[in-house]
């Protein structure tokens, strides 16, 4: 009973509590895992909308520009994929001599679609961030509830029950709901930063659809 | 999400790692505690042992210790007494022996003098007539002996005259070559000295050339950089006034396309100069028109303006992309 440091509490943790120990640890390591990568990936499409954003707006003609990012062999995402959609239909609906209304709203479509297939790349997974950030403490405090059930239990057929006899027991059990919280923290505290720095990039992206819609209904507005 | 995370493996790596690290820090830390918690308690039982055991023994030692000092002391007076008493005996016993030995003594002196003083009378006759007997033979001897002096004096003084000579041409010998030597030397002295002079000479020389160089070479170099930053900011300003003129020409070839395009209202009211926002996109296309202070203008003439502005697309590009303006003000006159 001296030896109570961490590694021993576990060790002789009985098994439905190592059980939730082990899966409470497996969701930490996944969640860290995940906050890396979308962590990066949400700062290269920060970084990839302001280069185009920049490129956009200096001037250069924009079949200049559409021919320029066609050229390029790597997979394209982010408002460079938004943009090259969307000009592709318009040229295609002006080739098929359509109304210009009609032209204009069918890069419209396109261009939406496109951005919806964006977010849906920002979005994706973020949810288990969530899961992990919302259950994982009641997982853990299940794990607490389970040591303390069994630590009692053993103080049934004893005539006299001291501290000493449940403490370990409760100190064991009780780890289970610290490494819950530890899961949790950083999951909670990184979906709520994701989803303020995603919900950025929407109205980013919304905010480019409109005006290259408005530049596009001017250009289907000159002659062919 | 098992797709996403295969996409970046570093990820998965990077997560697990930090977990282990935080796992070992905690075990780490905890089991640090525990040893010194342990060790203390130990210390603290070892000293309440030992203060049990001096009190229950303490009266039985101090009683041993009294009786043992007592004992101690008795014992070293009686040895202090019998060694005076037995010390006292033997001074007396040695003191009558010393007596009866002088006693003794004086006897045997008394009969000793008495026959030495027989002996004496008799040596003295005796050693008279030899004296005479050796003073005899002794003037002869130093007879021969002088004879023999003389002539070997005069055979030394003769080696040391030769020995004398030959030293003296040793020596001048010797003078000589230290003389030549040492003129030797100073010739060689001086030689060298005039080396290191104009070695000396020589190295002050090259230094002071080096010097020179240096700082000629400093002189040129800031001289380049000076002109190359000149050369620079030439430049810059060339091209700072290329593109402000590109810019006023740019700027000028818009507004007289948008006056270009415009055509005077019919009813003629006031028409002041009024300033127009045009937001443009890429390629000059117009996004949006608005009115900054235009504050006389009738709707019908800012309606005009507005067409002509809308006419004029595409906007003039500029001669260089970097001075595309998104955002244009125009201050427009009717005249």
């Amino acid at each position: 009973m001296n030896d109570n440091s961490i590694l021993s509490l576990i060790l002789n943790a009985s098994i439905p509590v190592q059980i939730v120990m082990f899966a409470l640890l497996l969701a930490s390591i996944f969640s860290w895992a995940l906050v890396y990568v979308k962590h990066s990936y949400i700062r290269q499409s920060q970084a990839e909308a302001k280069t185009f954003e920049g490129r956009f707006w200096s001037g250069i003609n924009l079949s200049d520009l559409f021919a320029q990012l066609s050229v390029r062999q790597e997979k394209r995402f982010g408002l460079e994929a938004i943009f090259e959609n969307g000009f592709r239909e318009f040229a295609r609906a002006r080739k098929a001599e359509l109304d210009n209304s009609e032209v204009v709203r069918a890069a419209h479509r396109a261009m939406k679609v496109s951005m919806s297939r964006e977010i849906e790349m920002l979005e994706s997974n973020l949810s288990f961030l969530a899961t992990v950030g919302s259950v994982s403490p009641y997982v853990g405090l299940f794990g607490t509830v389970w040591g303390i059930m069994e630590s009692f239990r053993a103080l049934a057929g004893v005539q006299q029950a001291t501290l000493a006899m449940v403490a370990p027991g409760i100190s064991e059990a009780l780890i289970a709901t610290a490494m819950g919280l530890l899961a949790a923290i950083p999951a909670v505290i990184a979906y709520n930063k994701f989803t303020g720095e995603i919900d950025a990039m929407i109205v980013r992206y919304e905010n480019f659809l409109e005006e290259f819609t408005g530049i596009l209904q001017r250009q289907a507005q000159s002659p062919r | 999400m098992l797709s996403e995370l295969k996409r970046y493996p570093g990820a998965l790596v990077l997560s697990v790692l930090l977990h282990a690290g935080l796992l070992a820090i905690v075990f780490v830390s905890l089991n640090f505690d525990e040893e010194k918690k342990l060790i203390n308690q130990g210390e603290q039982v070892k000293t309440v042992k030992a203060e049990v055991i001096d009190q229950q023994q303490l009266d039985t030692a101090k009683k041993r210790k009294q009786a043992e000092i007592d004992k101690e002391k008795k014992a070293e007076a009686a040895e202090k007494k019998r060694k005076a008493d037995a010390e006292k005996k033997k001074r007396e016993a040695a003191k009558r022996k010393t007596e009866e030995k002088k006693k003794k003594q004086a006897e045997e002196k008394r009969k000793k003098e008495k026959a030495q003083r027989i002996a004496d009378e008799k040596k003295k006759k005796e050693a008279i007539a030899l004296k005479k007997k050796q003073e005899e033979a002794k003037k002869k001897a130093e007879k021969k002996k002088k004879i023999l002096a003389e002539t070997k004096r005069k055979e030394k003084e003769k080696k040391a005259k030769e020995a004398e000579a030959k030293r003296i041409a040793e020596e001048k010998k010797k003078a000589e070559a230290k003389r030549v030597a040492e003129e030797k030397n100073k010739v060689e002295a001086k030689r060298l000295a005039e080396e290191r002079k104009k070695a000396e000479a020589k190295r002050v020389a090259e230094e002071k050339k080096k010097a020179e160089a240096e700082k000629r070479r400093l002189a040129e170099e800031e001289q380049k950089r000076k002109q190359a930053e000149l050369k620079a900011r030439l430049e810059a300003e060339e091209s700072q006034r290329r593109l402000s003129s590109l810019r006023d020409a740019y700027r000028l070839a818009i507004k007289q396309k948008i006056e270009r395009n415009w055509r005077r209202p019919q009813e003629s009211g006031k028409m002041p100069d009024c300033e127009v926002r045009v937001l443009q996109g890429p390629g000059g296309i117009i996004l949006d028109v608005a009115f900054g202070t235009c504050d006389a203008g009738t709707n019908t003439y800012r309606a005009s303006i507005e067409n002509a502005v809308y006419k004029a697309e595409p906007l003039p590009k500029p001669g260089d992309p970097a001075l595309f303006e998104r955002e244009l003000i125009i201050l427009f006159n009717p005249e």
